[in-house]
């Protein structure tokens, strides 16, 4: 039996057609092979699925302590303390999109023109520069933090609201150039060429044709960078703390104190944009943008 | 008659690379020219060129007796439809047409009323409001040609606008192109590779080889009394026979093997050739130029002149079928010349191993006379 499939699958010069077959020939196939799939599949959703329901379960809970496989008491007792006026869940809500926004603004303005000039390199200058914003991810993250930190206590620019925008615009840099070069790389320069034909300048090429045609991919850049601003922990913490608190920090501070409802609550609340500009970016990001990310 | 566009003197390089090397034209109100070559001749280039995309390194070029050398392409009379239409993406038809209209300052009552017209021109009615990427290759190719129409340019620029389509929508546009070209009166610059798309679309062939233009002429005359080897092969008189050529008593001889029978013809230009030192001669023929008849064993030259009646209305060789195929309407033979192949059709088939005799009358063939290195040294 087994070594008839084998011989097929030999002779036909084909690969097994997928995961759940090649788990069944490995195992033989029948009751044993389907149960080995079952338990991996299992094992799977557990890895992906346990943090998060973990996390629900937290955020609908009023009581719940060691013991107890599941919380004693449930409720919206926390919802309210999180969102209520006097609450600093809405304040930090209010800075963390504020920074998010500026940061977006700022990187994109950047981005844009990088971008633009980035695309119309030729190759080797290209992927140099383009690797070279790579530099500040490849140094340990808090030194380097540190550093920008103690530079801008000098200044007197520590716990301000641009503080943190700069030290964000530095970490979504290099999502928003790359993915910006990319976009405008998928433009066809015929296109800017029958513009400049037809009439128009080199100024209103770019803005009537070059930009229009990589607004999408500009559009799932500034998405990277308004939630990488979001999630962003570390440069916010040694650059913007105490003056400044964004929720990430809000839920750092409430998990250390293990106040494990509000750390949960900010946890969705911060996973809702993430969910939804998903959605958004794999409709904007078209295959042959993504294709030329860091080419 | 002035010159619409003039081109003088123009070469421009990539590098260190030089595409065009020293190229002049000119070109007369509402002509059409083909500029005709295999891909690298600098074909593209000059067009880029003249549209303004490529600044030569020497010389002009004038349109209605302007200098444009310095202008970009903004700045020019001209308008392009290229090879990949470029048509912008993120714009429908109407947006496509109306831009340049707009750029213009035109109103939009009267962008409108023109776009229409164009658009029944071009036969696209009722796809103005259509995305351009939700277009077939022909409707893309003619919205692109309306777009570069609609402006109303003094100089249309075309760069292999047909390669990207169907060979059958490609035959028809042909055509078309070129009939609503005349009808309009505009005067175009036409590139392509391909001879009999340049010959049916334009008045005027320049074809072009290793940046310069080789000859410059009707199509017919380019057909007929190519100036050259290269431009008679590029024409389609790709058979090629070497044979001898000697001088004697102010006759041109030629020949003088199995092959080709030593003969003598009545020709000023041979005998000049041959008195300047060429040694070799090329004979360059179409396949459907020459006639095949079978002779048997005869193989003397009286034996062949008998076979075929009239010899002196043309040339005899001799030769052997190497191989037969029917690609429709005639056999096609391939038949070993003196240890040359060439391909000959023939509307009777002949076995292969059999021995013929190919009969071309003057004027069906090309001769070239060679001076190569063996000759000099003579």
């Amino acid at each position: 039996m087994k070594h008839s499939r084998m011989n097929a699958s030999l002779q036909s010069g084909l690969p097994p057609r997928s995961m759940a077959d090649w788990v069944r020939d490995k195992t033989g196939g029948g009751i044993v092979g389907t149960l080995a799939l079952a338990l991996a599949i299992f094992v799977f959703a557990l890895i992906i699925f346990g943090p998060l329901t973990n996390m629900l379960l937290w955020a609908v809970t009023e009581r719940w302590y060691f013991p107890h496989t599941f919380p004693l008491q449930y409720g919206f007792e926390f919802w309210h303390r999180v969102f209520k006026p006097t609450g600093n869940a809405v304040e930090s809500l209010q800075y963390s999109l504020m920074i998010a926004v500026f940061t977006v603004m700022f990187c994109l303005s950047l981005a844009v023109p990088a971008g633009y000039a980035l695309a119309r390199l030729r190759l080797p200058a290209r992927a140099l520069i383009l690797l070279l914003f790579l530099v500040p991810q490849a140094f340990p993250n808090i030194p380097v933090y540190i550093n920008i930190a103690r530079l801008f206590y000098q200044f007197g620019w520590h716990g301000t609201v641009p503080a943190v925008v700069l030290v964000h615009t530095l970490h979504g840099m290099v999502y928003a150039v790359w993915i910006a070069t990319a976009a405008f790389s998928a433009v066809d320069p015929e296109c800017e060429a029958a513009a400049r034909d037809i009439g128009a300048g080199p100024i209103r090429t770019f803005f009537t044709i070059s930009f229009p045609s990589a607004f999408p991919g500009l559009v799932a850049s500034g998405i990277f960078v308004f939630l990488e601003s979001l999630d962003e922990f570390t440069g916010t913490y040694f650059v913007g703390a105490p003056e400044i608190t964004t929720l990430p920090m809000l839920m750092f501070r409430a998990g250390m104190e293990g106040n494990y409802q509000v750390a949960s609550i900010t946890a969705l609340l911060l996973l809702v944009p993430s969910v939804l500009f998903m959605f958004v970016v794999e409709r904007f990001l078209r295959a042959d943008v993504l294709a030329g990310v860091g080419r | 008659m002035a010159s619409l566009l003039s081109v003088q003197n123009v070469s421009a390089s990539y590098g260190r690379q030089r595409v065009l090397d020293g190229v002049s034209l000119e070109l007369p109100e509402s002509g059409f020219l083909a500029l005709l070559g295999r891909s690298g001749c600098g074909k593209t280039t000059l067009l880029r060129v003249i549209g303004g995309f490529i600044a030569p390194a020497h010389g002009r070029v004038l349109i209605d007796g302007q200098d444009m050398t310095s202008l970009p392409p903004e700045k020019r009379p001209t308008a392009m439809v290229f090879q990949s239409y470029a048509l912008w993406p993120h714009m429908t038809v109407h947006g496509n047409l109306a831009y340049g209209l707009r750029l213009r300052g035109m109103g939009k009552a009267e962008i409108t009323r023109r776009i229409d017209e164009i658009l029944a021109l071009l036969q696209l009615d009722n796809l103005a409001d259509r995305n351009v990427t939700a277009l077939s290759g022909g409707q893309r190719q003619r919205v692109a040609l309306g777009r570069a129409l609609a402006v109303a340019p003094r100089l249309l620029l075309l760069d292999e606008p047909l390669s990207n389509l169907d060979a059958r929508i490609r035959l028809d546009l042909r055509h078309e192109i070129r009939s609503l070209l005349k009808r309009l009166g505009i005067t175009a610059v036409h590139v392509t590779h391909d001879r009999e798309e340049a010959m049916v679309m334009a008045d005027q062939l320049a074809l072009m080889n290793d940046g310069q233009i080789v000859q410059f002429g009707a199509p017919a005359a380019l057909y007929d009394h190519p100036a050259n080897s290269f431009v008679a092969d590029f024409m389609g008189a790709s058979n090629v026979i070497t044979v001898d050529l000697a001088v004697s008593g102010g006759m041109a001889m030629i020949g003088g093997d199995d092959a080709c029978p030593r003969r003598e013809i009545a020709d000023a230009t041979l005998v000049r050739a041959a008195s300047q030192g060429a040694r070799r001669l090329d004979i360059r023929f179409r396949s459907v130029s020459a006639r095949l008849s079978e002779c048997g064993d005869a193989k003397t030259p009286a034996a062949a002149a008998a076979v075929a009646p009239g010899a002196n209305a043309g040339l005899h060789l001799n030769g052997t079928i190497e191989q037969v195929t029917y690609p429709g309407d005639v056999y096609r033979h391939a038949v070993n010349i003196g240890g040359r192949s060439v391909l000959i059709d023939d509307a009777k088939r002949f076995e292969e191993g059999c021995k013929v005799s190919v009969f071309m009358p003057f004027g069906a063939f090309h001769l070239f006379p060679r001076i190569d290195e063996q000759s000099r040294a003579a």
